[in-house]
């Protein structure tokens, strides 16, 4: 019973619409995630396909019916919402907000039945609200309201349940643990959720609907649609992509693109590792400079990241000591290089040959040495040997402490 | 947790106690007559028993008293579910059909009718009936004026009554003014009071009071809906604009009825609710029930006290239930940050 978005159009005003002309599938049992700015009609376009507000163009399908064909009473049989807030001012008890839910179902003057107070217990409990439903509705904190949301939207069975924003109050424990909800509860429903949480959508989204300014740009299953480079035309930022911890869905890391961009070709080669160039590489490469890294280990977090931008890498395998060849392909990257950015990470001997031939360049090229707190602090395992090279660099080179001033350098 | 039982049983020891302060209140006045006596009287048709009480005891009770205790608490029924009502649907415990200047737009429809009185005659209902129109009318227009987008926030909406209330009081002054010969019948009219009322009034208020009374007893859970929000509501399945519509005409129905038979007795729809919120909590399917017979005995109870407080001389109710009701609706605005 997949939902049909076809060309819906919507404007709360009639000169400006918000909605433009929005096309999209959400397949059955499955968690479609919603991302996009703010403002560009998300929380609308949830609002269309829920049937609260009415297109002025357009169709929304539920299992090919057109719901505007359908009487409300039925649709909330289908279809449950969970609002990003709610208000009262009126202290209402939980208990009965959530049993407020199993209203589709019964007459307007019949009492609650006994299956009526089964699923509203069990609705808590899958919440993990349970402990809230002797209190008032008012009384609550952001986190616990939106889990007792979740609980009456449970209470109404639906075959979809629509969320917006459904982790945004919540800590990062009940935010997993909704996610995991969402997740089981896909045996039996199909979840439509708008989501800014960008590494939660790829790692719980199976299919992704990216819009902007009232269109979707691009859906499809979160793996092919989600990348660095899609999100950054998207949000207009930098963003690097590096495998998750389970090894299969990707995680973004995020930063702003720089201020200025450079028409020289300057071309500058990156010394990291451990993850800490790989914004410096980003907004290096982003701001229109030729950059180059390594040595770096495969699988390294700076690895990673700049093979996703697709620039030259000197690299290593996993956990090994630099070999000769490397070291000698180092060289050449630094002799092409105008610029040396050497970025202070722990040194062991399998990378201190980075820091060895990077000493070589100090009177002869730019070097910039990035060191983010001013005392190093950065583990020697070399028996002094990095520490002494540190020093030097800390002398001779130009010392820099973040990636606004090697741009402010650089650039 | 809500129980039906729980619903039924406050409502039947409600009941009681109401019949009890109607017997109570109709002994009670300018001639003390014993309770004793009073249910003798009134059960007289069906006992038969021999009179022990004179005839003038007896038409007091009957001819006097009862049915304006009667429509005392018919009155007292319409205003509170009224207010009950309104607050659930502005999603706001400020609410009530004076303050919303329903009551003034009833109001002015009836002073038409003491003003130009014969000139349409439509029986016993002319009254009633202008009244809902006119208080149909405030409604509407005070709602759409204090709607910002969706919400109908708390302070345009008093502003909204407040400033309409007074514009029709204004044009209903004007009216008395220009009206000539009624005046003071009209002035003490709206002074609001139940004082010379016979079963006549009753008849004009009771289908009025039984229409609303059932119908919101069973819209109880809408009205729990619509406490969240029109989004919330739809989203339970809810056919939002009818509800709201049904509503407002009730309510606008409930006022105007009460309005017709007493005038303007201001803050009953304020008071009641509030209070059986206190006691029995927000969920309208024991709110409205335990609201009709909390209206019935504080209206009951509050025109005993106006007839024997300065008796032989009676006190308007309306001014009775103003001088209770303003400090308390004050007291709300001051504290709203709390809960209610």
């Amino acid at each position: 019973m997949p939902i049909e978005v076809k060309g819906i159009k919507f404007g709360y005003h009639e000169s400006r619409e918000v909605l433009k002309d929005m096309n999209f599938t959400c397949r059955d049992n499955r968690i479609t995630g919603i991302i996009g700015p703010n403002g560009c009609g998300k929380t609308t376009a949830m609002k269309v396909i829920a049937g609260y507000l009415h297109p002025s163009g357009g169709t929304v399908k539920y299992n090919d019916t057109d719901i505007g064909e359908v009487p409300p009473v039925e649709l909330a049989k289908m279809r449950a919402v969970v609002e990003q807030r709610i208000y009262t001012p009126f202290s209402f008890p939980v208990y009965d907000y959530v049993m407020l839910g199993r209203s589709p179902y019964q007459k307007n003057f019949q009492p609650d039945s006994n299956e009526d107070h089964m699923i509203v217990t069990e609705s808590l409990k899958d919440a993990d609200a349970l402990q809230f439903q002797d209190r008032k509705i008012n009384e609550l904190s952001g986190g616990e309201l939106q889990r007792v949301m979740i609980a009456r939207a449970l209470a109404q069975e639906p075959g979809y349940l629509m969320l917006d924003e459904p982790t945004s109050h919540l800590d990062i424990k009940h935010q997993l643990e909704l996610m995991d909800l969402l997740s089981n509860l896909t045996r039996e429903k199909s979840i439509i959720c708008i989501i800014h949480e960008i590494n939660q959508a790829s790692s719980y989204c199976d299919d992704i609907v990216i819009t902007k300014d009232g269109y979707v740009l691009n859906q499809g299953k979160s793996k092919e649609v989600l990348s660095a480079e899609a999100l950054e035309d998207v949000f207009g930022v930098l963003a690097m992509q590096y495998p998750g911890p389970d090894g299969k869905r990707m995680q973004f890391a995020f930063s702003l693109p720089p201020e200025r961009k450079t028409e020289a070709r300057k071309r500058v080669h990156v010394i990291s590792g451990e993850g800490m160039g790989r914004q410096i590489i980003m907004s290096l490469h982003s701001a229109g400079v030729e950059v180059t890294a390594g040595i770096l280990n495969q699988g390294d977090q700076d690895y990673e990241s700049a093979k996703s931008i697709g620039i030259d890498i000197i690299h290593a395998p996993p956990f090994s000591k630099y070999s000769d060849r490397e070291n000698v392909e180092l060289r050449k990257m630094c002799d092409l290089a105008d610029t040396i950015v050497v970025v202070a990470t722990n040194v062991g001997y399998g990378n201190l040959s980075n820091f060895e031939v990077a000493a070589e360049y100090l009177d002869r090229k730019e070097v910039i040495f990035v060191n983010p707190n001013k005392n190093l602090k950065k583990l020697d395992l070399t028996n002094g040997r990095a520490t002494e090279l540190y020093n030097l660099f800390q002398s001779k080179a130009r010392v820099a402490e973040n990636t606004g001033e090697v741009l402010e350098e650089l650039l | 947790m809500y129980k039906r039982r729980d619903t039924v049983i406050i409502s039947a020891g409600l009941f009681l106690l109401t019949l009890i302060v109607m017997l109570f209140s109709v002994g009670m006045g300018e001639s003390n007559i014993g309770a004793e006596k009073v249910i003798a009287i009134l059960t007289e048709p069906f006992t038969h028993q021999a009179q022990f009480w004179t005839d003038g005891e007896a038409t007091i009770i009957r001819g006097i008293r009862l049915p304006r205790i009667i429509l005392g608490a018919l009155v007292g029924i319409c205003l509170a579910i009224s207010g009950a009502a309104l607050q659930s649907l502005f999603r706001n415990p400020m609410a009530d059909p004076f303050i919303l200047g329903i009551s003034n737009g009833a109001a002015l429809g009836a002073t038409i009718v003491f003003v130009y009185g014969a000139a349409w005659a439509l029986s016993l209902y002319t009254l009633p009936i202008l009244s809902f129109i006119f208080g149909i009318i405030t409604i509407f227009l005070v709602y759409n004026v204090g709607k910002i987008g969706n919400r109908v926030p708390v302070n345009t909406l008093l502003l909204s009554g407040i400033a309409i209330s007074a514009f029709l009081s204004a044009i209903n002054s004007f009216m008395m003014f220009t009206g000539g010969q009624n005046f003071e019948q009209i002035m003490f009219w709206m002074m609001g009071g139940l004082s010379g009322r016979g079963w006549n009034y009753i008849w004009i208020i009771l289908p009025f009071a039984l229409i609303g009374v059932i119908s919101m007893i069973t819209m109880g859970r809408s009205m729990n809906a619509l406490m969240f929000g029109e989004e919330s509501a739809q989203y339970l399945g809810i056919e939002v604009e009818k509800q709201k519509k049904i509503l407002l005409v009730l309510t606008a129905l409930l006022t105007s009825a009460a309005v017709a038979v007493s005038g303007i007795i201001g803050f009953v729809g304020l008071i009641i609710p509030h209070i059986v919120r206190l006691l029995v909590g927000p969920d309208h399917r024991i709110l409205i029930p335990v609201s009709v017979f909390a209206g019935a005995i504080f209206l009951v109870l509050a025109d005993t006290f106006a007839r024997v407080v300065m008796s032989p001389a009676e006190l308007p109710l309306g001014i009775l239930t103003a001088m209770c009701g303003a400090p308390f609706f004050l007291y709300l605005l001051r504290s709203k940050r709390g809960e209610l």
